[in-house]
């Protein structure tokens, strides 16, 4: 019923709803053009369809929700263990062995950081973040940014500069549709790198002190000021 | 008294004389000054209950700990990073201790143009007083400048460019560098360290803070709001309902989380909710030296140079602060990936970082949708990208004058100025979010306070218009952007509405 009534509130303009991206224009353009510039507009025929369609909205729930619970129950080993495989690269691509800091991500732990990070955030950011990354793989995007139709992880790799996978991660990296997603991915995998003692000791930084003092601390003349 | 959602067991009902919504700068600090004048208070809070035995100073453990969404999140479509501590003190445990009184300017705004009464620097001096009594506010001394400031210092100096240390919440600072990952040391007076503890001492257990509780909608009956439900998660993620009927109810959770929830309860009674958001955003310049700044090494933020603040300059502007970061905090503003960061990152200890805070406009607003049930749009205005702009060639002329070699910006694709005849390559780059890296940490507006017809969510004492015991006290309820770090502001803001409330106090 609420999804009834969400439906035909937001086809008749009544409501509006809230959505980062694409901006729509209002409920009616969402139902009817779903942020696409499709150009449709309200009619005697699309009243019609509408009522045709919210008619047999209990098949499409019924079918979506038991095909979906289904689809989840056989996949989500097989999506947590490709999920997993995603970070892999993207750490080992963001991160590889050699240069200034040798470590490189695969050898630090940087993949496993980040999958114990995706646990200790709310589920719903979590889930967000998984199919972030499963967008980021998926051969649409890598076609749209390389012309090659191939996953990410399938892209070719290696330590050099100028991979495939470099290359890919750099288009993310500077596009402004993408600004918020690659920053996100960024973010993300910069945490499971420089958070690692074997990285963060090769730049001279000391690490945890406590419980001692920091050997840099000045108490000031006469003890430590008030 | 302090409950943690691994203490709860079932549905919880509490009856109280106000309900506070968040344990920061100014949820605290009301709980308090209820309690003091002999009000039962049950105060929520989001995040987690943990005290300085807590803090192993990693950021590993400490960023998904103490940060809401472990530092994950964004304004859209910019893709600005706007940090928020989401636990027991709220960022006043993940701040840097940092204590500026409102510019006189910006109260003049805010009485004059918001019509917002009583708010002078006179009316406010003795709030400001109270609290930095309380929270042990006291001058950053020449000792406890590390290099990492001593270079602002330096660079403005010679400039000719007004600067001062800054105040700081903090007793015998044992400058161990790492003020945004919780104070092991337990001396930044934090809500963690002065208010909550001062609170569960007071006799008769007048406070009962709910820790890991998610205030979910505030019931209305008319003009009034009778009651919060919230849920918290206890064991294994279980959530068990908590339901809080009070007499007074003061939301205080910051802009992002104020705004929506009197967005989910329903109660943008006028519209305005969740608009007029600012960030300061402040874009990070890094100069690089050919000796051992090791700014990591004391105070992050104990100096600043004011000269084009609105301190100083009575109009919108922007300040220029030092501060450092552990290793992976301080990665995030500077460019590239691959070979190219790790090189950048490999004078860690080489450099200083000077961080431009703009006074920005207040375009942002706030709605409910999205993943994290928020969404927060923002975008610079012409206006704001000048004068940052204008920040970040400042920050540069500084580093160059304190003897910096280079300095990086922070644009995504990396740039390197070798002296201030490379200052035009700042503009020829574009000074946007989609080019740069840009952080905040200061969120503001959502419930702007003001007069009726003021475009305000609340009045001159932070009641929401349209009831009689519903009240927003934090960051949101500024009308305008501030321009300088605001906890102190909101915990003067907080012992004014306190005071307010008490003296008009009906029960």
């Amino acid at each position: 019923m609420i999804f009834w009534s969400y439906s035909s509130l937001l086809y008749i303009n009544a409501i509006y709803f809230p959505w980062p991206l694409p901006r729509w224009f209002g409920g009616t353009d969402w139902m009817l053009n779903s942020g696409l510039p499709l150009g449709l507009a309200r009619s005697a025929t699309s009243d019609a369809l509408a009522v045709l369609v919210f008619a047999t909205y209990p098949v499409w729930f019924y079918l979506g929700t038991e095909l979906g619970l289904a689809g989840h129950r056989l996949a989500t080993s097989q999506r947590l263990k490709e999920r997993d495989r995603i970070i892999r690269e993207l750490v080992s691509t963001t991160f590889p062995e050699g240069g200034a800091i040798p470590p490189g991500a695969g050898q630090v732990g940087t993949a496993q950081v980040v999958e114990s990070l995706l646990t200790k955030i709310p589920p719903m950011f979590d889930d967000a973040l998984t199919v972030l990354l499963f967008v980021f793989d998926s051969r649409f995007f890598v076609l749209a940014f390389t012309g090659k139709w191939k996953r990410f992880v399938d892209l070719e790799g290696g330590n050099g500069l100028g991979s495939e996978k470099q290359r890919y991660l750099d288009a993310w990296q500077s596009n402004s549709f993408l600004l918020s997603a690659a920053q996100i991915l960024r973010i993300t995998v910069s945490y499971g790198y420089y958070t690692r003692p074997p990285v963060y000791k090769l730049v001279d930084y000391s690490g945890p002190m406590i419980p001692d003092l920091p050997p840099w601390y000045d108490p000031g003349p006469g003890g430590a000021h008030p | 008294m302090i409950v943690r959602g691994v203490d709860v067991k079932s549905s919880v009902t509490e009856t109280a004389d106000v309900c506070i919504i968040g344990s920061g700068a100014a949820g605290a600090v009301i709980a308090w000054e209820m309690a003091e004048g002999g009000h039962k208070v049950v105060l929520l809070e989001k995040g987690g209950y943990h005290p300085k035995e807590d803090f192993d100073q990693k950021e590993e453990d400490m960023i998904p700990m103490l940060y809401k969404n472990a530092g994950l999140q964004f304004t859209i479509p910019t893709g600005i990073a706007v940090a928020q501590g989401s636990c027991v003190g709220g960022s006043t445990v993940v701040n840097d201790a940092v204590c500026f009184r409102a510019p006189d300017a910006v109260l003049g705004w805010w009485a004059d143009q918001h019509k917002v009464e009583n708010i002078g620097p006179d009316a406010m001096k003795k709030h400001y007083e109270t609290v930095e009594k309380r929270i042990s506010v006291s001058l950053v001394q020449p000792y406890e400048l590390n290099k990492n400031n001593l270079v602002l210092k330096r660079g403005a100096e010679k400039l000719g460019w007004a600067s001062a240390p800054n105040s700081r919440n903090c007793k015998t600072c044992r400058q161990c560098g790492l003020c945004q990952i919780g104070c092991s040391y337990g001396t930044k007076q934090s809500m963690l360290e002065t208010y909550i503890p001062e609170a569960q001492a007071m006799q008769g257990d007048l406070v009962k803070l709910y820790a890991d509780a998610e205030a979910v909608s505030i019931v209305r009956s008319g003009s009034r709001a009778t009651a919060v439900r919230a849920t918290i998660t206890g064991k294994e993620g279980r959530a068990y309902g908590l339901n809080v009927k009070a007499k007074l109810v003061i939301v205080s959770g910051g802009t992002i989380a104020s705004s929506a929830l009197l967005l989910q309860s329903g109660l943008d009674v006028n519209g305005q909710v969740g608009k007029g958001v600012a960030i300061h955003p402040s874009p990070a310049m890094v100069g690089d030296f050919p000796e051992e700044i090791n700014g990591n090494q004391g105070i992050p933020m104990a100096y600043h140079c004011h000269e084009f603040s609105v301190l100083t300059t009575g109009k919108r502007g922007y300040m220029l602060e030092a501060i450092f970061m552990a290793p992976y905090q301080f990665s995030l503003p500077l460019p590239g990936f691959e070979y190219e960061h790790k090189e950048l990152m490999s004078r860690y200890n080489h450099y200083a970082l000077i961080g431009s805070l703009l006074q920005d406009e207040s375009v942002g607003t706030v709605s409910l949708g999205g993943p994290l049930g928020t969404i927060l749009e923002y975008q610079l205005t012409p206006g704001d990208s000048k004068l940052m702009a204008d920040g970040m060639k400042s920050a540069a002329r500084v580093l160059f004058a304190a003897g910096a070699t280079k300095v990086i910006t922070s644009h995504r694709k990396t740039t390197v100025l070798y002296g201030e005849d490379d200052l035009h390559i700042i503009d020829e780059r574009g000074v946007s979010p989609g080019a740069m890296s840009i952080g905040s940490g200061h969120p503001q507006g959502g419930n702007r306070m003001g007069g009726a017809g003021q475009n305000s969510v609340v009045d001159s004492y932070s009641k929401v218009h349209g009831f009689d015991n519903l009240f927003v006290c934090d960051a949101s309820v500024f009308p305008t952007s501030l321009g300088v770090n605001p906890q102190l502001t909101v915990m003067a803001l907080a012992t004014r509405l306190a005071e307010h409330i008490e003296e008009n106090w009906r029960g």
